[in-house]
């Protein structure tokens, strides 16, 4: 089964490393979505700093939830679901191949996005950069974990554009919160105890979540 | 076929009467708070409005993990009677909790952790029903919507705990102030008459998912 | 009364009875529905 999840992981990399198309285009949208928030919101800079990890948390959630409708899109047009579901082997390695293949994605978008709101919004990301590292991965882990599979489960769904936030964005609250308190907390020069609570939170979130979600999965895409 | 069997209309006879008592003893009996004045009657009707949705939401959970063991269509007809009817139940509850608010609070809304969390809490419930909107096979539809409630269920917990620590960074937790004998009898006797309209209308919607279902299948033998 | 007491009752009445009252009609429309299919479908 590693072997098969690697396998899913690569082939998804290597179309990605080709094209490019996914992440400029996510970059692109995140970007702006920051824009419109600080148009929205006012060229007041103390407020949008003081909001800043709220905008880029929501940033990265609206950009994956529009990169999730494509995570199973190059099965579907080679009909290739069928192919991954009949082929021996446990189908749950298709969705923890999909989960790697949206979190490396995410996180490579956050390496870029993260330095880019600091500098929109005047904060200071370096004296912090691993716990700020340890609680992106956190919070994106749990956003894939649940994205992943809530767009497996809405795939054949008729109005799927709508019905997967519509799914999805209630299941987003707690990890949100976790990484945008834990994210505050960090970049106002709390220690790791500060943010333990959203931590824990978030840990709580993805293990619970990744274990039901793993378990769960064949049924979901079953015939 | 549209009529229910004879004991589901006493049922709905019981909750008429039921919930006429519970009225009007929230109205009319039970002494108005000293603190908080006449608004306080709102809670005789919220606070077990409330109890009902979360009724509703455990048996839309058990419903759904009854089909996914057993793919026996009555868990399925369980899970989304519990789960139309929870929706009534839990805007009545968001509905009573805001016009409880507003005058106690001089706002419609806050952002308290039981509040918020029941307004997501419908928007799961919405999110379960639209699922089995937008799902025409019945059996995927029974299926994926299981795992939509059984999901669900699950974030609740998790959802309320976030929203309590997320509030607490801005003000300490209320401490809840110990109840009378009185309140809490007038909570069970709404509680109770709620429990019978949410068992009455539920069977109702059991029965039209069931020709619902008949009809499906008729329609698509044609 | 209160007003908004009067309004919350109100409400739970209201919507208790209109959602019961749905239920009527849905039954009948698809009992009716469904006689129709049986019938066609001899």
């Amino acid at each position: 089964m590693p072997g098969r999840i690697a396998a899913i992981v690569w082939k998804d990399l290597l179309i990605e490393i080709r094209t490019k198309v996914s992440f400029h285009s996510m970059l692109a949208f995140a970007a702006l979505v920051l824009f419109v928030f600080s148009f929205a919101i006012g060229p007041d800079t103390p407020l949008l700093r003081r909001i800043a990890p709220g905008l880029l948390w929501v940033a990265i959630a609206f950009t994956g939830l529009l990169s999730l409708n494509r995570t199973y899109q190059s099965e579907e047009a080679a009909g290739g679901l069928e192919g991954l579901r009949m082929a021996p082997g446990d189908p749950r390695a298709i969705y923890l191949g999909k989960l790697v293949g949206n979190l490396l994605l995410l996180l490579a978008l956050e390496v870029v996005l993260f330095p880019a709101a600091a500098v929109l919004f005047h904060v200071e990301l370096a004296p912090h950069w691993l716990p700020l590292a340890a609680v992106a991965v956190l919070g994106t882990l749990g956003f894939s974990i649940a994205g992943t599979f809530y767009a497996a489960l809405t795939l054949h769904l008729r109005a799927r554009e709508i019905m997967l936030p519509l799914l999805l964005i209630p299941a987003l609250v707690p990890p949100l919160l976790g990484a945008v308190n834990a994210t505050r907390i960090v970049l106002d020069g709390g220690g790791p105890g500060d943010a333990a609570t959203w931590v824990r939170l978030l840990v709580a979130y993805d293990v619970v979540f990744f274990v039901v979600c793993t378990w769960i999965f064949p049924l979901a895409v079953e015939e | 076929m549209g009529r229910s069997a004879p004991y589901v209309r006493w049922l709905g006879v019981s909750a008429l009467i039921l919930m006429a008592a519970g009225s009007y003893v929230g109205l009319f009996v039970v002494g108005a708070d000293v603190e908080m004045g006449e608004v306080q009657r709102l809670m005789y009707v919220h606070v077990p409005a409330a109890w009902t949705a979360f009724v509703a939401f455990f048996l839309v959970f058990v419903g759904s993990v009854l089909y996914l063991v057993q793919r026996d269509s009555r868990a399925d007809r369980l899970a989304v009677a519990s789960a139309e009817v929870g929706v009534v139940f839990i805007t009545l509850t968001l509905a009573t909790g805001m016009l409880w608010g507003k005058p106690t609070w001089g706002v419609w809304w806050t952002w308290d952790p039981r509040l918020t969390t029941t307004a997501l809490l419908l928007a799961i419930f919405v999110g379960y029903l639209a699922v089995r909107g937008f799902a025409d096979d019945p059996e995927r539809r029974a299926r994926w919507s299981a795992i939509v409630g059984i999901l669900g269920f699950i974030q609740v917990p998790i959802v309320y705990l976030s929203v309590v620590w997320w509030r607490s960074l801005h003000q300490p937790p209320s401490s809840p102030r110990s109840v009378g004998g009185d309140i809490y009898a007038t909570w069970m006797l709404n509680f109770a008459a709620f429990l019978l309209v949410f068992a009455y209308l539920a069977a109702r919607r059991s029965r039209l998912a069931k020709l619902e279902t008949e009809l499906e299948a008729r329609l698509a033998y044609d | 009364m209160n007003g908004y007491v009067a309004a919350g009752y109100g409400l739970i009445w209201a919507s208790v009875l209109w959602y019961a009252w749905r239920l009527r009609r849905r039954l009948a429309t698809t009992a009716q529905k469904l006689s129709e299919a049986e019938r066609r479908n001899e």
